[in-house]
């Protein structure tokens, strides 16, 4: 290896490598951790941004002879010793540190930036921006820790608001206090999977079909065996004989085990063929070119519309088994079964599937008379509501480190189900759960993509069977095509009503795609019409549902689920009612939405493939989430351009979710009193960057009134900590919050009650106060945490002071909102821009505001590109023809609303902790439709497919 | 893979020539080191080491070294402020920091930030062949195969006209980019290249394809409608 002299951070330092190599490995490999890796060298993300000659630079696109002598600076610069320069201080405060794989180097742009300009205008920003792509926080905050870092330089403090602040009675709770994981995540630090790689690690090869739908007829391994540095090749020849899935969901799980880790059955481009154990890629890479698979190729089917035809090729048409409620004439159904090489399918309960007509899942129910209801109406709209296939792309991609230790079987994950992708692993492996320890390092970005077990499985075998330590990555193509999507949808809404305003029924018919395998493939369809129908008091509701395999790339959970699908088909249908009755929109909204009290019968059918809970309508901000928003963007008033081609129409939606899954979710967490008093909560949650531990922290400080700094949490380490299903479904705050809340308590239960021992007082009279410690209200008498744990565990004491909670409930604690629209389109060329954004969610107590205001931007963002500009297209083979950033289309901060704001609606909530709702998730169901029906109320047409861009628009009006 | 550093701009020229089918010149990087980039594989003639990196008056006209970056056109006062806007349609600051205009041209891409723009502004490229320098249209040279290393790019400097790009996102390929200048109509389409003429029939000239940046019929309809639109 040659070397190459240059400056990096003010310090000579010779780098090592191949004179083409990327700069940005090198410097990766030689512990410059924050300049890392989004986009495989397309130069796009941003995420490998150095200061190269005084310049901004992507590291990736830059060859290491290039950079002798040159002048670098990384993030690591910002840092003077462990402390944040003043920019990634404001970034912490602002909230945009989340998920943060490339906070480091935003945190690098904008320290540029502020040395270029001191004071930047806004345009100035956005440029410096333009080179970053930022899918979690989105892009409006920045804004203001550019402002905020401003202040702290020429003040030493942050002089404007950062968010609004909630319960003036409570310590900390609701209070902008910054994130406890903030500066270890925007300094660099390295606390992602990747960070934890040795150098001695093999590296995991997926070797993947080129084929839609094909047997394999033959695979030969053997000269890739032979290659020095391969350590096993795994094919459907030597896998396990396991049937799972990889969805992330509760045990047992409301979707089919339809896939084994190899099959002889591919179903997609990019489905595994054999997986590579080599010692470095370049063997890997070699040892695939040598494998020979001889390839049956079968008919494919791509859309709902192919997969429903009569005599459509069969996605899967091998033997079904059920682990329970097999219906009476499956052995005469399994008569039917096709090729072996098919596989089975197993259902772990019904879900109502015809494998035989590609159906993976089912359900359908009603309320009330849907034709008595629809006779009733003045007016009837009957539309169909296509939406696209739509990737997470997280800035961190897939990856997994697995490694076996002392007999045990270790995986470094980035995951949002630590405990799922334990059990899965166990059953792939057939080891058992004590032989396996997962621990969650930060995510670098989940929206749901890492609720599903996709490369563990795989990484943790090849691991177990060799010996090895094994890191894998997905590459950026790899997650487009291999990983998992949004499901497309199809949605017809038929909707009925009255001159005055009434809905008189309500049916959705929804038809999904799941893809190949049957991840998901009944709860995410289930949300569009579980978490849309809930929002109407109308007595005539049904809905009908068809989950279709196909042979696209495969599809699974994302933010949002179902519901952004079937809100945007429910709150179109509804504008499209309200002008074909020709009565505002607004009132239609106001007329028959639910109010606090309200029964919503409708949840009995819309279980998680199991009985729903039918409950009243809880707490509940819509309708002054409805009218605030309406006063902001100022409805029923025309805005005029100025320029004839450019019309400008507005636009909103009333969106709910969840919080959890009531009855089926599970959450637990251990608090200790440490020696010197303070406090380590082990929580089974897993915190993906949105503020979870935060919230644990912050649950522990308001009830044992000690400063955030006394209190750590560990979460997501399947040995440390204890059971939780994990984060998804909105369930982080909710109910792990809320496992953390019952341990705490208990914790201070149990240290009263040794207080009450040690100070000789009764329990009744004990109380805890800041800093930490117990107070005696009778005799003013007073113990410290410290003091009192450091007896507690002497030799004559009572032990070490630990309680441990657990969360389950039948309460659903559901967030309302309406969003807002303000779009300018040209008539004349289809461009659409989204002028005004407004968001307003009921989050019933935000614990961290500010971190929740970035988590609706950037939500909303991300459903921004999902209405108007992402899309993958699949030639006709069923390839990706656009699995990059660029051609997929995901928007920048160029594509960003000119004015865009986030506001919590104060609203409290009696079963979340501290009266507080979910957040995130609700936030990705409103611009789909506020868009389009903004886009309707500018130029009079109604686009009901996704992506709503200019090519549909001019269509739609007729030009092309 | 080899690297080859030439000191002179005829030196590279030959390098090429007598590397024709193993080696690509590598400029900002920004298309050639991307993913699937044309330097895969490839040697590489560096063409860092020759200067051509300053923006000139030479009386009336402007003189664009190639290896000028896309920031530096968008951010001088010296440059025609249309052309600036073509440059500014690189959204990433990064990219923008590393791109140079000769390497937007040379790769002749139909996205070209630049073309539309500079060949509406009938600029002049010169150029180092193997029997020394010339000066090309730009028009001509881009719907050549020309081999020629582009030096620098001359244009008028109080040239005037206007520049129009439609695509997915800001940071998406282009599919049509249309510009005007002085009577000089000219079109970058995705799928289809470059057309440029006298007239907005130029758009008449091309053939349209469906790719991913949107359907033929669509595209034809914007670069037809784009020499319409008020200014």
């Amino acid at each position: 290896m040659e070397q190459w002299k240059c400056k990096i951070n003010g310090e000579t330092v010779l780098l090592s490598g191949s004179p083409t190599e990327r700069l940005r490995d090198v410097l990766f490999r030689t512990g410059y951790h924050s300049v890392r890796d989004s986009d495989d060298s397309e130069g796009f993300a941003g995420s490998d941004t150095i200061i190269f000659n005084g310049k901004l630079r992507y590291s990736n696109l830059i060859l290491l002879y290039q950079a002798e002598d040159a002048d670098i600076r990384t993030a690591e610069s910002l840092l003077c010793g462990r402390e944040l320069n003043y920019v990634q201080k404001a970034m912490v405060a602002s909230g945009i540190v989340q998920s943060a794989y490339n906070a480091p180097a935003a945190a690098l742009i904008l320290t540029w930036l502020l040395e270029q300009y001191p004071s930047p205008t806004k345009a100035q920003i956005i440029d410096a921006l333009s080179s970053i792509f930022i899918r979690d926080a989105g892009y409006e905050h920045y804004f203001l820790a550019v402002k905020l870092a401003c202040e702290l330089r020429d003040t030493g403090t942050f002089q404007s608001e950062i968010a609004p602040s909630f319960r003036p009675h409570l310590d900390i709770i609701g209070k902008p206090v910054g994130k406890i994981d903030g500066a270890a995540l925007v300094s660099g630090e390295p606390v992602f999977v990747e960070d934890k790689v040795p150098e001695n690690a093999w590296c995991l090869h997926v070797l993947r079909s080129p084929f839609a739908s094909a047997y394999i007829k033959s695979i030969d391994t053997a000269e890739a065996e032979k290659l020095d540095g391969v350590a096993a090749v795994i094919t459907a020849a030597n896998c396990p004989d396991v049937y799972y899935m990889q969805a992330g969901q509760g045990n047992p799980e409301p979707s089919p085990h339809d896939r084994r880790l190899f099959n002889w059955k591919v179903r997609h481009v990019g489905d595994r063929v054999a997986g590579i154990v080599a010692r470095t890629p370049e063997i890997a890479d070699k040892a695939a070119s040598l494998i020979k698979v001889e390839y049956e190729p079968t008919e494919a089917v791509y859309t709902v519309e192919e997969a429903m035809a009569e005599n459509a090729p069969l996605v899967h048409n091998g033997p079904v088994r059920y682990n329970a409620g097999a219906p009476s004439d499956l052995e005469e159904y399994n008569t039917k079964a096709g090729d072996p090489r098919e596989g089975d399918v197993i259902y772990q309960f019904p879900l109502h599937a015809d494998i035989r007509k590609n159906i993976a899942a089912s359900n359908k129910g009603h309320i009330g008379d849907l034709e008595k209801g629809f006779a009733e109406a003045d007016a009837i709209i009957d539309r169909t509501y296509q939406t696209s296939q739509i990737q997470h792309t997280p800035l961190e991609p897939h990856v997994c480190y697995a490694h076996v230790e002392n007999g045990r079987l270790v995986i470094n994950a980035s995951t949002q189900v630590p405990y799922h992708v334990r059990r899965i692993v166990s059953w792939v492996c057939g080891i058992p759960e004590n032989k396996i320890h997962i621990i969650k390092e930060r995510v670098g970005g989940g929206y749901g993509s890492k609720q599903d077990i996709l490369v563990e499985d795989l990484t943790g075998y090849a691991a177990w069977i060799t010996g090895k330590p094994v890191y894998y990555r997905n590459t950026r193509e790899e997650e487009f095509i291999a990983n998992s999507t949004r499901h497309p949808m199809r949605a017809r809404v038929k909707m009925g009503g009255k001159k005055d305003g009434t809905i008189t029924a309500i049916f959705m018919e929804v038809c999904a795609n799941t893809g190949p395998y049957g991840n998901h493939c009944l709860t995410v369809p289930m949300n569009s019409c579980s978490k849309t129908l809930p929002l109407f008091k109308v007595d005539n509701m049904g809905y009908d549902l068809k989950v279709f395999y196909t042979n696209t790339p495969p599809a699974g959970a994302y933010q949002g689920y179902g519901t952004p699908k079937g809100t945007y088909g429910i709150m179109m249908a509804m504008a499209e009612l309200a002008e074909k009755l020709g009565i505002d929109y607004k009132d239609m909204v106001m007329k028959n939405h639910v109010e606090e009290g309200y029964m919503l019968e409708i949840l009995k059918g819309l279980g998680e493939g199991r009985e729903g809970n039918v409950v009243p309508v809880g707490s509940c901000g819509l309708d002054e989430a409805i009218e605030k928003g309406c006063e902001m963007i100022n409805w029923g008033h025309r805005e005029e351009s100025g320029d004839p081609d450019w019309k400008i129409g507005k636009g909103f939606a009333m969106i709910m979710q969840g919080s959890g899954l009531p009855g089926l979710d599970h959450a637990e967490a251990i608090a200790k009193l440490e020696t010197d008093g303070t406090v380590i909560l082990n929580s089974g949650g897993a915190d993906l960057g949105t503020g979870l531990d935060t919230i644990s922290a912050k649950i522990v400080c308001e009830i044992l009134k000690v400063p955030m700094d006394r209190v750590s949490v560990i979460s997501g380490d399947t040995d440390s900590c204890v059971f939780d299903t994990g984060a998804y479904a909105s369930s982080g705050t909710f109910f792990s919050g809320n496992a953390s809340l019952v341990a705490t308590k208990k914790l201070k239960e149990k240290i009263i009650q040794e207080a009450a021992l040690q100070m000789e007082e009764d329990p009744a009279d004990l109380d805890v106060r800041a800093p930490g410690e117990v107070y005696s209200k009778k005799t003013g008498k007073s113990i410290t945490y410290g003091e009192l744990s450091h007896t507690a565990i002497s030799g004559t004491g009572r032990g070490q002071m630990v309680a441990h909670g657990s969360f389950v409930t039948a309460a659903s604690s559901v967030p309302y909102g309406a969003h807002f629209a303000q779009v300018a389109v040209n008539i004349k060329t289809g461009e659409i821009k989204v002028q005004k954004f407004f968001a307003l969610q009921d989050a019933g107590t935000p614990i961290n505001p500010e971190i929740a205001l970035c988590q609706m931007y950037g939500a909303v963002m991300k459903s921004i590109g999902h209405s108007l500009y992402e899309n993958m297209v699949l030639d006709k083979d069923g390839r990706c023809i656009n699995a990059n950033f660029t051609d997929y289309g995901v928007p920048m901060i160029t594509e960003a609303p000119d004015e865009f704001k986030s506001v919590l609606i104060d609203v409290d909530d009696k079963d979340g902790p501290y009266g507080a709702k979910s957040i995130s998730e609700i936030a990705c169901n409103g611009a789909a439709p506020a868009i389009g029906m903004a886009i309707h109320d500018a130029c009079g047409v109604w686009l009901r497919t996704w992506p709503m861009n200019s090519e549909s628009l001019l269509k739609a009006l007729g030009k092309i | 893979m080899k690297i080859y550093h030439p000191q002179t701009p005829l030196e590279a020229v030959m390098l090429r020539k007598e590397n024709a089918a193993s080696a690509v010149y590598l400029a900002g990087g920004t298309d050639d080191l991307r993913l699937g980039g044309s330097a895969e594989g490839k040697d590489l003639i560096d063409l860092n080491h020759l200067g051509m990196d300053k923006l000139e008056m030479n009386g009336d006209k402007l003189i664009i070294g190639a290896r000028c970056t896309l920031q530096d056109i968008a951010e001088s006062d010296l440059v025609p402020e249309f052309i600036r806007e073509a440059a500014r349609f690189c959204t990433s600051l990064a990219r923008r920091n590393a791109a140079t205009v000769g390497g937007n041209l040379g790769l002749r891409r139909d996205d070209s930030y630049l073309a539309a723009a500079l060949t509406a502004a009938d600029a002049v490229l010169v150029c180092m062949t193997p029997h020394g320098e010339n000066e090309k249209k730009i028009g001509e040279y881009l719907q050549s195969t020309c081999k020629a290393l582009i030096m620098s790019i001359v244009i008028d400097k109080n040239r005037t006209g206007w520049v129009k790009r439609f695509g997915n996102t800001a940071a998406s390929h282009a599919a049509v980019i249309a510009a005007e200048s002085c009577g000089i109509f000219a079109l970058s389409v995705h799928g289809s290249g470059l057309a440029y003429g006298d007239s907005p029939e130029i758009t008449e000239t091309l053939t349209y394809t469906d790719d991913i940046t949107g359907s033929a019929v669509y595209k034809k309809y914007l670069a037809k409608t784009a020499f319409t639109l008020r200014r």
